[in-house]
């Protein structure tokens, strides 16, 4: 029980984040199927993977990612482990642009935000073309626009809600091991 | 500390390595979708909960809609009951066999496909009640798609407007037959029609039974527009669901005997 306490006590900031997090991924694939938006729906996922990328320190967001793109296969058909692999590599790539910018600028995260659901639908698409199931490019193309559109407008208000939640010095501070 | 560090990153090592694992053996797969099973069912329930809130007024429209639906209903069913009597009788005075009736079981909708780019629900029965992979699943309006994926407690199901499903169907009044495709965006499309065949708006498209994967007679929906593509021979026509795929909520699966 002590030992439990102590867990507890050591890591409070990182459970309360992952909590979190964890709530946005089953929002997604339950509640969020209720509000699309021309069949649409935004993709708060990659709204927390980008959220990880600036927060967490690369060993707690490249945790959160395979946990995030685990739950993602194991839901979608993609073909197994595809999006456990891209997940983590949108967190390499979101940390290797957010070092030489600022996230702290809205205009900049959302850019970032854009640029990995682009990424990562082409990829989807892509990886469809192989399978010989491409998604037609009519409809596709309808879903990254209204999926950009909508999940960067989501994003504001839930970046914001993070910080307010967590504090903005928890950035960059949070590591699954503690110094 | 370096020796807590080995400690820890030989942990996250072996749990990466059981997780990927668990994702690739169908098996093990199937056991991790059941862990999830009372969350989805927790957030599935909220979400339920928070959208009956936000559509109160359509649902109240709805509700007068469908009371006055029910009356004519009511009188349709009467007449039915008298011509589904008869039809027995008739039946027993030709020595017909008896049409099979599907043993169904009741599901409910405790989750979606996280993604835009496919068309999949998940469901709380598996394989404990009788729920195989390709058992067809279906609403009290018609077709919705068929099981991909069971695990013990959890199944997953393709949706008919996936663009991976495929179903065998023929137009009801005319008997030509096509295969039912997905497009995602709740579109679906009745493929390969003959250039002659005797088709028209509003006609109704049940699935045919061939391949075996979905029994005869299930309605698909009604054909909403009539299309012919550019050089092909063959005709096409988009279909309106009979099943609103967009808020599915108790499901019904054929479980197969």
């Amino acid at each position: 029980m002590k030992k439990i306490k102590k867990f507890f006590r050591n890591y409070h900031l990182q459970i309360k984040v992952f909590t979190a997090l964890f709530t946005i991924m089953f929002l997604q694939s339950t509640l969020l199927n209720h509000f699309r938006i021309f069949n649409v729906k935004p993709d708060l996922m990659l709204v927390s993977m980008v959220i990880v990328s600036f927060f967490l320190d690369l060993k707690g967001a490249l945790g959160f990612a395979f946990l995030n793109g685990i739950f993602r296969d194991l839901l979608g058909v993609s073909p197994h482990g595809f999006n456990t692999i891209m997940f983590m590599l949108w967190v390499i790539l979101i940390r290797r642009i957010s070092k030489n910018l600022t996230v702290e600028n809205s205009l900049i995260r959302s850019g970032i935000l854009c640029l990995v659901i682009l990424l990562n639908n082409l990829a989807g698409q892509l990886m469809r073309f192989v399978l010989d199931k491409p998604v037609e490019s009519s409809i596709f193309l309808n879903i990254i626009i209204i999926e950009t559109l909508s999940t960067v407008l989501i994003a504001l208000p839930i970046y914001k809600l993070f910080t307010r939640i967590f504090g903005a010095e928890i950035v960059r501070n949070v590591s699954l091991v503690r110094k | 500390m370096l020796a807590r560090k080995r400690k820890l990153l030989t942990l996250s090592a072996t749990s990466a390595i059981v997780i990927l694992a668990a994702i690739f053996i169908s098996t093990l797969r199937s056991n991790l979708i059941d862990v999830l099973r009372c969350p989805l069912q927790v957030f599935s329930f909220l979400g339920g909960e928070i959208n009956s809130i936000a559509s109160y007024r359509r649902i109240s429209a709805q509700n007068q809609r469908l009371e006055r639906q029910v009356g004519l209903n009511q009188r349709q069913l009467y007449e039915s009951s008298e011509l589904h009597l008869e039809n027995i009788r008739i039946r027993e005075l030709l020595d017909f066999k008896q049409m099979s009736v599907y043993p169904l079981t009741a599901t409910g909708v405790i989750g979606y496909d996280p993604s835009n780019l496919s068309s999949i629900v998940l469901i709380d029965k598996g394989r404990q009640q009788g729920i195989t992979r390709d058992c067809a699943v279906i609403t009290n309006d018609g077709l919705v798609g068929r099981i991909i994926e069971a695990g013990d407690s959890v199944s997953k199901v393709l949706l008919v407007n996936d663009v991976n499903s495929g179903v065998a169907a023929f137009i009801q009044r005319s008997r030509h037959s096509g295969l039912v495709t997905g497009k995602l965006g709740g579109g679906i499309i009745l493929r390969y029609l003959s250039p002659d065949a005797d088709i028209q708006v509003s006609d109704l498209v049940v699935t045919s039974g061939l391949g075996g994967l979905y029994p005869k007679g299930i309605l698909i929906g009604k054909v909403t527009r009539i299309l012919r593509e550019e050089n092909q021979p063959e005709i096409f026509a988009v279909i309106e669901s009979s099943a609103d795929l967009n808020r599915l909520e108790e499901l019904l699966v054929v479980i197969k005997k």
